[in-house]
């Protein structure tokens, strides 16, 4: 036993000598590792992943952003491959921006038990200028095979020193060693904010720089004496702040089904500059809180400018209101101005970029045009109206305060203390209805001294759909029938987005299709367009696959082809929140006519199922008089998002619904 | 009265700067929109080929937009690289009155790289402009010029540009320098209005009137039914290179001669190595399966594309050095190490696309715009061949599966080019097998061993999995299996057999929502694992022929095993059908009072039939659909 214990920790300490992390010593150890011990199921991992930032000052170009960059990966299988090129993308405006300088890359393979390796040349390196703001360097490593461990480190240059990207500290592989390392000189102050599940703590360190400034004075002798040049060299002193990361075995970040945006989850530390002091020079703000935050936008003129224009749309205005008196009537009326006066450009935004008056000129813009001039109209129309900063589904929730936080801006109007929110880039978004790409968590919004509060942007209203089906079966299996749905809310505006988009006899072609076979007529649709009343659809059908005659039985479910057929939640375990958008709520209405000569045989049993905490419920009742059958069915989701906590609850439950709406229901032939 | 006379001219004026009457969108024929999201009012281009290296290209455009789903027909787009300029390039906006809403010049274009997603790097740069509608109809003119010295490839005239989109006018004019020479073939222009007035040294037609053709499922490709018009210069002349069309056998020669040739050698080191594998082996097919399976070990695909090197392969020498390359140089480096060790084999020019199978025109010789790929033909004895797709690390050996199956390709030899054809897969060869044994319990569910055999491509579309990691082969399985209801899997053992082509997945498992309870009733679903699930959708007036690109076979044997406590009431009929577009049976054999077997065939053949038989089929996957989702019924002993 203690010889063994004696092996292993020799074993384990032999392991440790090997982890040379130098530039170019890779070891044989590594080359020889077929999987990562941690994660079997991995492609590839970092077997080092460095980088360190820092502010430093250059001569004639004054402080830039220094990033530089070494990660040695190693390659398990084919699937790996495809870190063995990396994209480097390098952003850019009219006037500056960032270089690579420095590249120098490897690809290192075992053969014949000797380390070989592949320098990455010119020919596998590519400069791709890929829009207006972005260049991109590529490179493609050579000689890679299963197996290979390739390195490659490279410097970045920026002028843009306000930003500075996330260290990102989670992959979608594993990372053995992780080095982030951040430096600033004490002028520039920059805020820490961490997000993700990792236990991180930054160590933190304040060393000595200084700068050697040169410079050169003339001065001119009276008369014929020469000029003559001075050269003065001074130095500054100062303190530079360090901040640096080392992190071992970091897990692969694994993406799960309805997950909003996997970038919630990762852990990072971000930098975001709050404010500059250089000496003999007054301080100048960035950001710091989500206050300073929203008070930076607030002061820019596409922002707050954008907000007190008022004159492009006065008369307009005044036009729209003459006759109302009613405050919702009047929302209602700048609401649908603006959405048919301006289209989306389908950008993002919580600037103006065209500015609000081109926009409604030109009639089209982005998300700022439209809601901030959307704001100022009904400030106009004398309602106390302000603009909320939101941070839409792809940009993942602001847990930093940060400009780049937000990315999108709406509109509050408080009427009798209840804010109303509106979206008028999307047609059939209505008061309180906001488009999914919106629906994240809660926006801020800006009130006009610059202040600012949190607001819920979950809606508190259920969207409802309540469904009348009126079926009679027929001799031959058919079944024949009337239905007719009626929703409210993102339910309506879903359906009015598809039903709007396409002409109507495909989407009859489409709906006799979907439920496999079915004829449809007498097809009817109320309130497509009129947003202020629920959407309603009805039809007949005919439909042949959904009751069984078998000897002297029929069987069929009691939804027919309604209800849930399968689990969504199909895994049994689940570490992150499952997203519905909104709560919501569907009414089953069933009536069955029971053919001439039949009686029930069986009916499914009643039931009742509750989620804990009152998060969703399902009624099933099933009834026979007479000659009919009534079935009534609700289902309800009260919460817009479920804690991972309750997935198990919420996987059963809707195991329990499936089973339940699969039943049968027996008829046989009557005796006499 | 002079006075009135100038005011007059102001307002015409005016109104035929502002508006456009030809573009007034609420005068357009009812047989334009029928079926149309958008309509071509107008599109004209315009060829000048004054020289060996001067080509001019004008083009004009004008198309009403009826609804958002149009958006997708704008087009607003140019491609460009360092031989190609872009001269004259602008846009018009205009409501549905005609009236101009908007002018864009170049500037307003927005400028990119257009690298193709599966390219690392191209040369290629795309202007383009995104415009957004207020209303609709409405229609934009699109105009722009284009001059190069490459005057090799001339754009195919498609009067129809596809889906759900009409054509008012299509124009397409060339003028050649008749000492170079131009050949052109007409396709599929019967029953379209288009009219021919091409003489010597012109090509000149002009289309009018097409309407919209709707998309149907099971139809034949959009390109085997519109009409196109083929063209290529006789001589022209391509980055650096004079070339000559003649037939695809000189056209062959002409590519192996300028292309090809010389781009084998490799190093003494390299050749050694190769030799050293292959020592011993005499036959060349059991060599080449050697040479493929160390080419897929040590390369990998990357795609670079830069000027002649979008049809020239980068040298076998360099792909041996980096280790990756693009389906042409990887292709030529399986070519070079075959050489080495004496097996011939011919670089193959493909349209490959797995969801159509596009022949290279027999009749047709043309340097570009027929071919998109590239695999490797090795000739063995009795006129067989062998494929590789080299740009595979994972496929087997000489198979190529649906990407470049059944069509014709140009396989080059230092003789010359050679149209042939690639393997055509059997319904018999695409077969998928479930063998399983299913025991029923009474509280609802089963637990079931199953084994599902793959081949041909079926295995093609499945082997991928044996990568996966075990959640992603269990989300596989959950979303195939889901109707079955919650399932718990104990085991997935996932078999590939490279050498036979054959995947195997065995599964146990159990699953929670099986049969279904109905008072004293169990009703148990005959086929679950192998049921026919996609029934082809039905249309109110079919307009296009029934197309089965691929047949297949789907067969299941089962062993069921009844629960304690119940006794068997009735089972399904057995049922037999066969007629032109395939075979299903279907057959339960009652073994012992607690056991069934369950045997079941069904084979779909491959074939074009006319529209009046797409219903035909479609209830032929009817039946077969409803007889899987048959029922066994038991009833509970009291």
């Amino acid at each position: 036993m203690k010889k063994l214990m004696l092996v292993c920790i020799l074993l384990n300490l032999q392991f440790v000598i090997a982890q040379n992390f130098n530039f170019g010593k890779v070891s044989k150890e590594e080359l020889k590792e077929r999987f990562n011990v941690a994660d079997s199921s991995a492609s590839a991992s970092y077997l080092y992943k460095y980088r360190k930032t820092s502010v430093e000052y250059f001569e004639n170009e004054g402080f830039q952003l220094i990033t530089e960059v070494h990660e040695r990966i190693k390659l398990y299988n084919k699937d790996g491959f495809e870190y063995a090129t990396k994209k480097i993308n390098l952003y850019k405006d009219a006037r500056k921006r960032e270089k690579v300088s420095e590249l120098k890359a490897y690809t290192y393979n075992l053969v014949d038990d000797k380390i070989e390796d592949s320098k990455l040349k010119g020919d596998g390196e590519f400069d791709i200028e890929l829009s207006q703001y972005y260049n991109q360097k590529t490179f493609t490593m050579p000689n890679v095979k299963e197996g290979s461990v390739i390195e490659y480190k490279y410097k970045v240059k920026s002028p843009f020193v306000s930003i500075v990207d996330e260290f990102k500290l989670q992959h979608s592989i594993p990372v053995k060693k992780l080095i982030a390392i951040f430096m600033s000189p004490e002028y520039f102050n920059y805020k820490l904010n961490m997000k993700g599940f990792l236990p991180i703590s930054a160590k933190q360190e304040v060393i000595a720089g200084d700068i050697n400034f040169h410079t050169k004075t003339r001065s001119s002798g009276s008369g014929f004496s020469s000029v003559k040049t001075n050269f003065n060299t001074s130095k500054l002193r100062f303190d530079i702040n360090k901040n640096s990361y080392e992190l071992t075995d970091v897990p692969a970040l694994k993406n799960e089904p309805y997950v909003n945006n996997i970038d919630n989850y990762r852990s990072c530390v971000k930098y975001e500059l709050s404010f500059t002091k250089f000496p003999n020079s007054i301080l100048e703000h960035y950001s710091t809180t989500w206050e300073d935050v929203v008070k930076t936008i607030y002061k820019r003129p596409e922002f707050g400018g954008e907000l007190n224009r008022t004159g492009y749309y006065q008369k307009d205005l005044d036009a729209l209101l003459t006759d109302s008196t009613d405050p919702l009537e009047k929302i209602a009326k700048i609401f649908d101005k603006v959405k048919s006066q301006v289209k989306w450009n389908g950008y993002y935004g919580k600037y103006a970029t065209n500015g609000v008056r081109q926009a409604y000129k030109e009639r089209t813009g982005n998300v700022g045009d439209i809601n901030l001039m959307l704001t100022s109209m009904l400030r106009s129309a004398g309602f106390n109206s302000n603009p909320i900063l939101v941070s839409t589904r792809d940009n993942g929730i602001p847990v930093f305060p940060t400009r780049e936080g937000y990315n999108y801006v709406i509109s509050g109007v408080v009427v009798d203390n209840d804010t109303i929110l509106l979206d008028a880039t999307n047609t059939y978004s209505s008061l309180n209805v906001l488009p999914l790409r919106a629906l994240n968590w809660e926006g801020r919004m800006v009130n006009k001294d610059g202040s600012s509060v949190m607001v819920d942007l979950y809606p508190k209203n259920i969207a409802q759909e309540t469904v009348y089906l009126n079926v009679g079966l027929g001799k031959n299996g058919d079944i024949e029938g009337m239905i007719r749905r009626t929703k409210t809310g993102h339910d309506a505006m879903g359906y009015r987005k598809q039903f709007n988009s396409e002409k109507e006899d495909v989407y009859i072609e489409k709906l006799e299709n979907k439920y496999g076979e079915m004829m449809v007529s007498d097809f009817e649709v109320k309130n497509n367009v009129d947003l202020a009343h629920p959407v309603m659809e009805s039809y007949k059908f005919v439909t042949e696959n959904h009751m069984e005659m078998i000897g002297d039985r029929i069987y069929f479910s009691p939804m027919f082809f309604l209800g849930t057929k399968e689990n969504p939640f199909k895994l049994e375990k689940r570490e992150f929140p499952v997203d519905f958008g909104y709560p919501s709520s569907t009414k089953y209405r069933i009536g069955i006519a029971i053919p001439e000569g039949y009686i029930v045989e069986s009916l499914p049993e009643s039931t009742r199922l509750k989620l804990p905490d009152e998060l969703g419920s399902f009624l099933f009742n099933v009834a026979a008089q007479s000659n009919q059958i009534n079935v009534l069915v609700n289902t309800r989701v009260n919460q817009s998002v479920i804690a991972p906590l309750y997935y198990s609850a919420l996987r059963e439950y809707f195991k329990l619904v499936v089973d339940k709406m699969s039943e049968k229901i027996v008829l046989t032939k009557s005796k006499e | 009265m002079r006075f009135y006379f100038s005011l007059l001219f102001c307002v015409f004026f005016f109104v035929v700067k502002a508006q456009k009457k030809e573009y007034q969108a609420i005068l357009l024929d009812a047989k334009l929109v029928a079926n149309a999201d958008a309509v071509v009012r107008l599109n004209a281009t315009t060829i000048e080929i004054a020289g060996l290296e001067s080509l001019k290209q004008t083009h004009k455009r004008v198309v009403t937009i009826l609804n958002s789903k149009g958006n997708d027909h704008l087009d607003l787009k140019v491609y460009y690289d360092d031989k190609i300029k872009v001269k004259n390039l602008g846009a018009i906006a205009y409501d549905k009155f005609g009236k101009q809403l908007k002018k864009f010049k170049s500037g307003d274009f927005k400028d990119m790289a257009a690298v193709s997603s599966f390219s690392l790097y191209e040369d290629s740069r795309v202007k383009y402009l995104s415009y957004i509608p207020n209303s609709y109809p409405y229609t934009i003119e699109f105009y722009y010029e284009t001059t190069t010295s490459n005057t090799t490839w001339i754009p195919f005239w498609r009067p129809l540009q596809g889906y759900n989109i009409s054509t008012e006018k299509s124009t397409y004019d060339i003028v050649y320098d008749s000492a170079l020479g131009l050949s052109k073939k007409e396709k599929n222009f019967t029953g379209y209005n288009i009219l021919d007035q091409s003489k010597n040294g012109v090509v000149s037609y002009i289309a009018e009137n097409l309407e919209a053709i709707e998309p149907e499922e099971l139809s034949p490709d959009f390109r085997s039914i519109a009409p196109v018009l083929l063209i290529a210069p006789l001589r022209s002349h391509y980055e650096g290179f004079e070339i000559e069309a003649g037939d695809w056998e000189t056209m062959g020669k002409w590519i192996y001669d300028n292309l090809l040739s010389g781009s084998t050698d490799l190093s003494e080191e390299t050749k050694k190595k190769v030799l050293g594998l292959v020592e011993g082996i005499n036959s060349p097919l059991e060599k080449a399966r050697v040479i493929y399976n160390y080419v897929q070990n040590n390369t990998r695909y990357v795609s670079v594309q830069v000027g002649i090197g979008g049809i020239r392969p980068i040298p076998a020498s360099e792909v041996d050095r980096v280790k990756y390359g693009d389906c042409k140089g990887l292709t030529n480096y399986t070519r070079a190490l075959l050489e080495v060790v004496g097996v011939t084999s011919y670089y193959t020019e493909v349209y490959a696309s797995a969801n159509n199978q596009i022949d290279m025109d027999k009749s047709f010789p043309s340097l570009l715009g027929q071919a998109n790929h590239v695999i490797l033909n090795i000739p063995i004895q009795n006129n067989k061949s062998v494929w590789l797709e080299c740009t595979s690390q994972s496929l087997p050996f000489n198979f190529l599966g649906d990407f470049t199956d059944n069509r014709n390709v140009l396989a080059i030899s230092p003789e010359g080019g050679k149209i042939i054809r690639t393997p055509k897969y059997d319904p018999l060869e695409n077969s998928q097998v479930v063998k399983a044994n299913l025991k029923i319990l009474d509280d609802r569910s089963v637990v079931v061993n199953a084994k599902v055999i793959s081949e041909g491509l079926r295995y093609n579309k499945r082997y991928y999995l044996e990568k996966e990691t075990l959640l992603e082969k269990e989300k596989f399985i959950k979303s195939q299996w889901g109707h079955m209801g919650d399932m718990d899997i104990d085991r997935m053992d996932f078999h590939n057999d490279k050498e036979s082509v054959s995947f195997t997945q065995e599964i146990d498992f159990r699953a929670g929502n099986f049969s279904s309870v109905s008072g004293s009733l169990l009703l148990i679903p005959v086929n679950t694992l192998n049921k026919t699930i996609h029934l082809p959708q039905r249309y109110r007036n079919r307009k296009m022929p029934l197309e089965i690109e691929r047949g297949f076979s789907d067969n299941a044997e089962y062993d069921i095993h009844l629960p304690k406590g119940y006794k068997l009431e009735s089972t399904p009929d057995n049922l037999f059908i066969e007629n032109k577009f395939g075979k299903y049976s279907a057959d339960i054999e009652k073994v012992s009072e607690s056991r069934l077997k369950y045997t079941r065939q069904f084979v779909v053949y491959e074939g074009v039939y006319p529209k009046e038989e797409y219903a035909d089929y479609r209830s032929f996957i009817k039946e077969v659909s409803k007889n899987d989702n048959a029922k066994i019924i038991l009833t509970k002993n009291n």
